[in-house]
């Protein structure tokens, strides 16, 4: 029984850690429009490397992106990727849990 | 003679549908952007009853760079009198000049200029050139295109122009996260210009189904002025 209790806290303790490398991301976007003009930005952020998430806000006007796992990128990549598909980029800002 | 005739008719009335499809109007142009390399495909259907024809038009748009996008189109006409076949194969450069984004807002303006060279041996090729405008702000989008199609020989000229707004019905708010689908009300005036004829003006009210790499879109399409024809429009496109 106690083993078990271990091998849960250790699970636990795990995941708490590989969530805390987890870094989110987000950049304000200027210009988006309809969904159909949207869809190839959410695409062109899914395609880099680093990314593993891209969410979309045409509410609030700006992408989240959550990156793997102790991947790094530059603001000044993100701002690329947002104007080659035909948008204005904003701040971007680290929004991770504990940041 | 009169085949002819019905051809330029056909030629100023339908056959200039669709020259652009992305987001945006029925049957104008726009200028939103396309992505490096993306392409939008779109077939369009126009259907009148009197006289009874039909125009299946299918249109391709390449992303050059983030301002520059290549867009073709052909019409295939289906005429009640058996005056089948292409249309003008249209190849158009499409250049963005000018761009001010701001958050849900855009507003763009875009030259563009092209070739269309006629199937039929009656015409002549045609050299466009225009302008093309749109402004997005909150729910509703505008656009408009005014364009000159000059004939290189003894067939006429072309022109047209269109004012379209469409105006996001659905959903009245964003979710905070996600990209919706939304339906949207189009309504256009439009002109169709060939030399020789008065200028048709028709009006178009339709609606969109716009999911992110799809959009249906129907509507009708009705002379102000001309033969009193009224056109029924369906559509798709596709984001690839």
């Amino acid at each position: 029984m106690r083993q078990l209790f271990i091998v849960a806290v250790f699970f636990f303790l795990s995941a708490a850690v590989v969530g805390a490398d987890e870094t989110v991301l987000e950049i304000d976007i200027n210009g988006m429009t309809c969904p159909f003009c949207v869809y190839s930005l959410e695409r062109e952020l899914g395609r880099l490397s680093e990314v593993k998430q891209v969410l979309i806000s045409l509410r609030s006007s700006k992408a989240r992106l959550t990156l793997k796992e102790g991947a790094h990128i530059d603001a000044d990549t993100l701002r690329e990727v947002v104007l080659e598909a035909g948008f204005t980029p904003g701040e971007v800002r680290d929004v991770s849990e504990g940041s | 003679m009169r085949s002819h005739r019905a051809f330029t008719w056909l030629v100023a009335l339908v056959c200039l549908v669709g020259d652009a499809a992305h987001a945006g109007g029925l049957r104008s142009l726009v200028a939103l952007p396309l992505e490096p390399g993306g392409i939008v495909a779109r077939l369009q259907v126009v259907a009148a009853s009197s006289p009874d024809n039909m125009t299946v038009t299918g249109t391709v748009l390449y992303g050059l760079t983030t301002r520059q996008t290549l867009i073709f189109s052909v019409p295939y006409r289906d005429l009640e009198r058996g005056d089948d076949g292409f249309g003008y194969l249209t190849g158009l450069y499409r250049r963005t000049v000018y761009q001010h984004d701001e958050p849900n807002a855009t507003r763009r303006v875009a030259v563009i200029g092209g070739l269309r060279v006629p199937t039929d041996s009656d015409l002549d090729p045609q050299i466009s050139a225009g302008l093309v405008a749109t402004v997005y702000r909150q729910r509703s989008e505008w656009d408009f295109d005014i364009v000159w199609m000059e004939a290189l020989g003894r067939s006429g000229n072309n022109a047209r122009y269109d004012v379209s707004w469409q105006y996001r019905l659905t959903p009245s708010e964003y979710p905070e996260w996600g990209i919706p689908t939304e339906w949207q009300s189009v309504i256009e005036l439009g002109g169709r210009y060939a030399e020789g004829t008065e200028m048709v003006h028709q009006l178009t009210v339709g609606a969109l189904w716009v999911h992110p790499s799809w959009v249906l879109e129907t509507g009708i399409i009705q002379d102000l002025n001309g033969p009193d024809t009224t056109s029924f429009l369906l559509g798709i496109r596709k984001h690839f």
